[in-house]
């Protein structure tokens, strides 16, 4: 069983994994969408929702990743409250403006402990469910 | 945070005194988004949507566009979109 279940946004013929989630940083929250990763460590949010937050990226701990394409980039990352459906934990999302597209990513690292998504290309369908067990804050 | 539930649609937070859709209504903006997707690629490729209700309320090619929608509606939290280019979904596979 599952506990969320969002159809495959369908960009230019292209059905890709999307979830939408909501952040809360500081008294102030955005709503978003990211692409699910599975192949990415870090979440990686983009200026538009660190605008939202009011949060200035480059205070958070900074990170040099290394992206599929093979260019490095720095990612900051941040703790924050994240928000899927119901679920809502405190996580750790990296932001960067270097990133090179427009779409926010949904990495593994501090959320895929928390929840589990099958990636279902027949019914072009992700399923999202919530991880029993005890998570550390 | 503290919110309510608004007319099941939305939560208002007590603290940023701002409604946000529920997860449940979120889902339906979601889905709105795919049903237009071809409509969206045409008119508004590379383009950040900001959404509330299934009304485009700003847009922009980057953080402007939560400032036209926080112009707009101050009182929302609104639901934003990227809109790739093509070449962006081609990427993604």
């Amino acid at each position: 069983m599952y506990d969320y279940r969002f159809p495959y946004r369908l960009w230019y013929g292209i059905s890709s994994p999307f979830v939408t989630v909501r952040l809360f940083y500081d008294k102030t929250s955005a709503t978003a969408e990211a692409y699910a990763d599975s192949g990415a460590f870090y979440s990686i949010f983009g200026p538009v929702v660190a605008a939202s937050l009011g949060l200035t990226i480059t205070a958070g701990a900074q990170k040099r990743v290394r992206l599929a394409d093979g260019r490095m980039i720095t990612v900051y990352l941040h703790r924050m409250g994240f928000r899927l459906g119901a679920e809502h934990f405190t996580a750790t999302i990296g932001f960067s403006d270097e990133l090179g597209i427009g779409f926010n990513l949904l990495g593994r690292f501090s959320i895929f402990d928390r929840l589990m998504f099958c990636f279902n290309d027949y019914e072009r369908i992700l399923y999202v469910s919530h991880i029993e067990g005890e998570h550390e804050g | 945070m503290a919110v309510e539930i608004k007319e099941g649609k939305y939560e208002y937070d007590t603290e940023t005194e701002k409604l946000a859709p529920t997860h449940e209504e979120l889902m339906h903006w979601f889905l709105w988004v795919n049903e237009h997707a071809s409509e969206l690629e045409e008119k508004y490729p590379g383009k950040y949507l900001a959404i509330w209700d299934y009304e485009i309320i700003a847009v922009g090619e980057g953080a402007e566009v939560y400032e036209e929608a926080q112009h707009r509606r101050p009182d929302v939290i609104p639901y934003i979109v990227y809109v790739p280019v093509e070449e962006e979904a081609v990427l993604l596979v």
